[in-house]
């Protein structure tokens, strides 16, 4: 049976587009979520002790720290600089943001998601868990597929050469 | 010396090994990040746990920043009103959690979809004073949504009950189970 991945098989051109667009839509979502973390920590902090899962002491570190690894993550992505690095770390805080919902939603709690600081309420929900998951699909693609990279691989690997 | 033919082909270094070349990517940023961090906490200082928890002793968390015409109220102070004839208790929980048990006499206007309906704020609009709450295991989302709401449709006193009605069973305040009687 040939082995050949569906990713590969698009066009140079849509590899990418595919890669560029999802660099950018994850670009504008990092960015756009540090932005009003850094400007108020505390009430970050504050998002954060809601989700009952991080010690106290490090509520403030953390409401430091995030959002400026989101910020560099944002950056990264946007100018191209490691930016499968990028995606491999943006993959890791989406699906841990993504478990910390679903543990929320286990546990009864009600509360605002703090994923967009103060900038944009919304209440945790089967939304916004599937939200970050879809964003954490779109890290895929920029983790998987070189743009422009032509496929030179024979469609069927386990055939002889020449034949 | 050349080569015998059947050598194996150097694979090129940019894909000798992509997952090492990703990992020391990722490895790299998250480092950068925390010496961001670092610097941001030498230079801006970081939240301490006062200035974090201060003003969240309570089962209820943060303040309606937003909406500061929006106050709490204190469960000693809202009891009193229940006999009260204009104040409304508003209920902000799913409409099974509600019938399973709520403080008597409230209304029922579930901040499922994070909206409300017009009928529901023209219902409430003759009211002095309307008491929203929900289950407070968290920061109060519901009934603060709701309050805001409530006060952005135009309603002069909304106040939120601080501890919620865990906290209204906990002091064992009149409560009551069964479909919403008054819903709008």
């Amino acid at each position: 049976m040939p082995r050949v991945p569906v990713m590969p098989r698009l066009p140079a051109k849509g590899r990418t587009a595919l890669v560029w667009g999802a660099r950018l839509a994850l670009a504008a979502v990092f960015l756009g979520a540090a932005v009003p973390k850094l400007g108020d920590p505390v009430a970050f902090a504050r998002d954060i002790d809601h989700y009952h899962l991080v010690p106290a002491p490090l509520l403030g570190p953390l409401a430091v720290g995030l959002p400026l690894l989101e910020a560099l993550v944002g950056v990264a992505l946007v100018t191209g600089v490691h930016a499968q690095g990028a995606a491999l770390v943006a993959l890791v805080m989406l699906l841990s943001f993504a478990g910390g919902m679903v543990q929320a939603l286990a546990r009864g709690i009600d509360l605002d998601c703090g994923c967009f600081g103060s900038a944009l309420a919304a209440r945790v929900s089967g939304f916004t868990v599937a939200r970050n998951l879809g964003l954490a699909a779109l890290c895929l693609p920029v983790l998987f597929l070189r743009p422009g990279a032509v496929d030179a691989r024979p469609e069927d690997s386990s055939a002889p050469p020449g034949a | 010396m050349a080569a015998p033919d059947d050598a194996p082909a150097p694979r090129p270094a940019a894909t000798a090994r992509p997952l090492t070349r990703v990992l020391t990517e990722a490895a790299r940023l998250v480092v950068v990040g925390a010496l961001l961090a670092a610097a941001s906490g030498i230079l801006r200082g970081v939240p301490t746990t006062t200035a974090i928890l201060g003003e969240t002793p309570t089962t209820c968390g943060a303040p309606l920043q937003a909406r500061p015409e929006v106050a709490w109220i204190e469960q000693g102070e809202a009891r009193p009103l229940l006999d009260d004839a204009q104040v409304t208790f508003v209920d902000a929980r799913p409409r099974d959690v509600f019938e399973a048990g709520h403080v008597t006499g409230a209304v029922n206007v579930p901040m499922d979809t994070g909206a409300i309906d017009a009928a529901a704020t023209q219902w409430m609009q003759g009211t002095r004073t309307i008491i929203t709450y929900c289950d407070t295991n968290g920061d109060c989302a519901s009934s603060k949504r709701l309050a805001g709401l409530l006060a952005e449709a135009g309603l002069p006193d909304v106040r939120v009950l601080r501890g919620g009605m865990p906290a209204w069973l906990e002091n064992q305040y009149p409560a009551e189970a069964g479909p919403c009687r008054a819903c709008p």
